[in-house]
């Protein structure tokens, strides 16, 4: 089907709207369109529609409003899309272009489409004090961050409406630098879509500790490219989901160059007649040598209708590696559960202490405590 | 005082027999060791006492401070004042030992109608015990058993014991995995613990241990069963003779 013939797709975007000098517009409109038709997506999209996605994004020429603290220290430039200079708008233009070109990001595209504007967030040296975003109203909410070579930065990102948001980040690691990376996002009722795509360069490293708690619907892909020799990757999250909530989390890992490692940890609760996807994939291309990846995806339900579905996908085209994967779904352990009981400890707070326990593993870094608060609340 | 008298206890694990009519009193201030070969039910009788399920008592009775034990869950149990010091203690990465220590000892103070420990006397005793246990008390910032060798497990069991202090110690093969060094330790924990109202019931296959933990009575339990008890020399003559000439 050509993309012209789509009836949808002027509703779906916004290729009439004003002159975007940091998108190609046209371009992104035919990739998206054939993206939207591709037996691919259906795939990436089984659990969470492709239609109830597009009808639950946020509106065309919608812009979320964003709190940012830390964008006015030294080594920070944080500029509006509309406001950027004709380099920056050549390099992000670059970036959205070549980034997602070929990744199917259906949820880049539309955003991008959708969003009037956005930021660039252009980081040098090492920075004192962390880059806190906070999402402050539904809307279409693009970010690009550029770390220059060497330097190393702290980014908070949290979410604060439970309107329809989406969250495209684009970062950029370049050579030696670091970004460490924290994510909350726990409105119960939310629509909230995010797609985190990061790229390494090389020996460069991107640490990520993310806390999710289910939504109404709630999507979540994250892409890392480990892009040049030596980049490395640690991601750890903890999520719980409630009764009628809906996460639906992607992520995946590309080792596209030798000497690379990249370490997944992820721990999930259901604990109510709700719906969890966790889709973990590591791909290592050819030439990608001595890659080292392991990635780690545990779920407990304890809800006899919680469901839990998880699912490790592996691509590995070099023989030199080393890759270790393992996915789980069950009950907490009766072991446990005894060992705590013959202290003398109820079987009922037994439970709530190894649950707890469970995501406490992955939770780490300066959102760790609201998380872990909010997670006690329906874990009881 | 009986702390606990078992009855002709007869025991089965998924459908098989595994404790066959064992009889055991044990009197306050009393420290017996129980010892016997592999697959006689010596850690059987340990999981039943502390109330593990999977464990189903077909006949006889147990009787623990008065009280029908069988009647009680494992947290009741704890309450009354057992305690089990596991063979193989877990590992529980996310719950703080901190955490757990204190959610235990709350438990039993609650139970008891007391008044629950404030934290930084809570504190002091933990790191007292710790320190005389040679663990780093820094062991209280990690998971419960989390990376923890097996002496250090091991150690870890007596601590709480020295915490909680139960009326009646059960120790499942606190000694196997034991160091020479770690066995003292263990054992000056133990020794330390032991008073005229409470007793230790020591299960163990190695006499090594009761040179330092000396039992006033020593049974040899084979097949579900106790064959012979007698005097501390009874574990001298096992070493020697194996268990072969009362077992055969």
């Amino acid at each position: 089907m050509s993309v012209q013939s789509n009836p949808d797709m002027d509703a779906l975007t916004w290729s009439a709207g004003p002159q975007r000098a940091w998108l190609d517009t046209e371009a992104l409109r035919s990739r998206f369109g054939a993206h939207l038709e591709s037996g691919k997506t259906r795939e990436l999209w089984k659990y969470t529609p492709v239609k109830g996605f597009v009808g639950g994004m946020p509106d065309r020429g919608a812009s979320a409003s964003l709190d940012m603290v830390g964008i006015d220290q030294p080594g920070v430039r944080a500029v509006p899309f509309a406001e950027m200079i004709d380099d920056d708008a050549d390099q992000v233009r670059s970036l959205l272009s070549n980034r997602l070109e070929a990744a199917n990001h259906l949820l880049a595209d539309l955003c991008l489409l959708r969003a009037p504007g956005g930021w660039l967030i252009d980081i040098q040296g090492t920075l004192e004090q962390a880059i806190h975003i906070r999402y402050l109203s539904a809307g279409n909410a693009p970010v690009v961050v550029l770390l220059r070579q060497g330097a190393s930065a702290e980014l908070i990102e949290q979410t604060a409406t439970s309107g329809s948001l989406a969250q495209l980040l684009l970062a950029e690691v370049q050579e030696g630098a670091t970004l460490t990376h924290h994510r909350l996002a726990l409105e119960g009722d939310a629509q909230h879509w995010a797609l985190q795509q990061i790229r390494l360069a090389a020996n460069a490293n991107y640490r990520l500790h993310q806390s999710l708690l289910g939504g109404q619907r709630r999507r979540s892909e994250m892409h890392v490219i480990l892009d040049g020799g030596g980049a490395q990757t640690s991601l750890t999250g903890a999520y719980l989901v409630e009764s009628g909530q809906h996460l639906d989390q992607q992520v995946t890992v590309e080792h596209r160059a030798g000497d690379t490692r990249s370490r997944q940890t992820f721990h999930g609760i259901g604990c109510g007649k709700g719906r969890s996807i966790f889709n973990g994939r590591i791909h290592i291309h050819p030439h990608a040598a001595r890659s080292d990846a392991a990635l780690s995806n545990r779920n407990l339900a304890l809800h006899p209708e919680a469901e839990m579905n998880s699912k490790p996908e592996l691509e590995i085209y070099t023989d030199d590696v080393r890759c270790a994967h393992g996915a789980t779904v069950g009950q907490l352990s009766e072991d446990s559960l005894f060992y705590l009981v013959s202290r003398g400890i109820s079987p009922t707070e037994a439970r709530r202490l190894l649950s707890h326990g469970f995501l406490r593993e992955c939770l780490d870094g300066p959102l760790a405590e609201t998380a872990a608060e909010r997670f006690m609340m329906a874990l009881g | 005082m009986n702390l606990i008298e078992i009855n002709n206890l007869h025991v089965d694990v998924d459908g098989n027999s595994i404790l066959q009519g064992l009889d055991l009193t044990l009197r306050a201030g009393e420290v017996h060791a129980i010892m016997g070969p592999n697959g006689s039910g010596k850690s059987t009788l340990a999981n039943v006492l502390a109330g593990r399920p999977g464990y189903d008592i077909v006949d006889g009775s147990i009787t623990f401070l008065g009280q029908d034990l069988t009647a009680l869950e494992a947290d009741a149990r704890a309450h009354l004042g057992l305690f089990l010091a596991f063979q193989y203690p877990v590992e529980i990465p996310g719950v703080s030992n901190m955490e757990f220590l204190k959610a235990s000892l709350d438990s039993l103070h609650s139970a008891r109608g007391q008044d629950q420990i404030d934290t930084v006397s809570f504190m002091r005793r933990v790191r007292g015990i710790a320190e005389e246990l040679k663990l780093n008390p820094e062991f209280l910032k990690r998971g419960v058993n989390e990376g923890f060798s097996g002496g250090e497990k091991k150690r870890n069991e007596i601590l709480q014991m020295l915490l909680l202090q139960p009326r009646l110690a059960v120790l499942d093969e606190t000694d196997s995995g034991l160091d020479i060094d770690a066995l003292q330790v263990v054992a000056q924990g133990v020794n330390s613990y032991r008073a005229s109202d409470n007793g230790v019931l020591m299960i163990t296959h190695y006499q090594r241990l009761l040179s330092h933990i000396v039992p006033d009575v020593v049974h040899v339990l084979a097949a579900g069963k106790i064959v012979r008890s007698g005097g501390k020399e009874l574990a001298l003559e096992l070493e020697e003779k194996g268990y072969r000439w009362l077992t055969a």
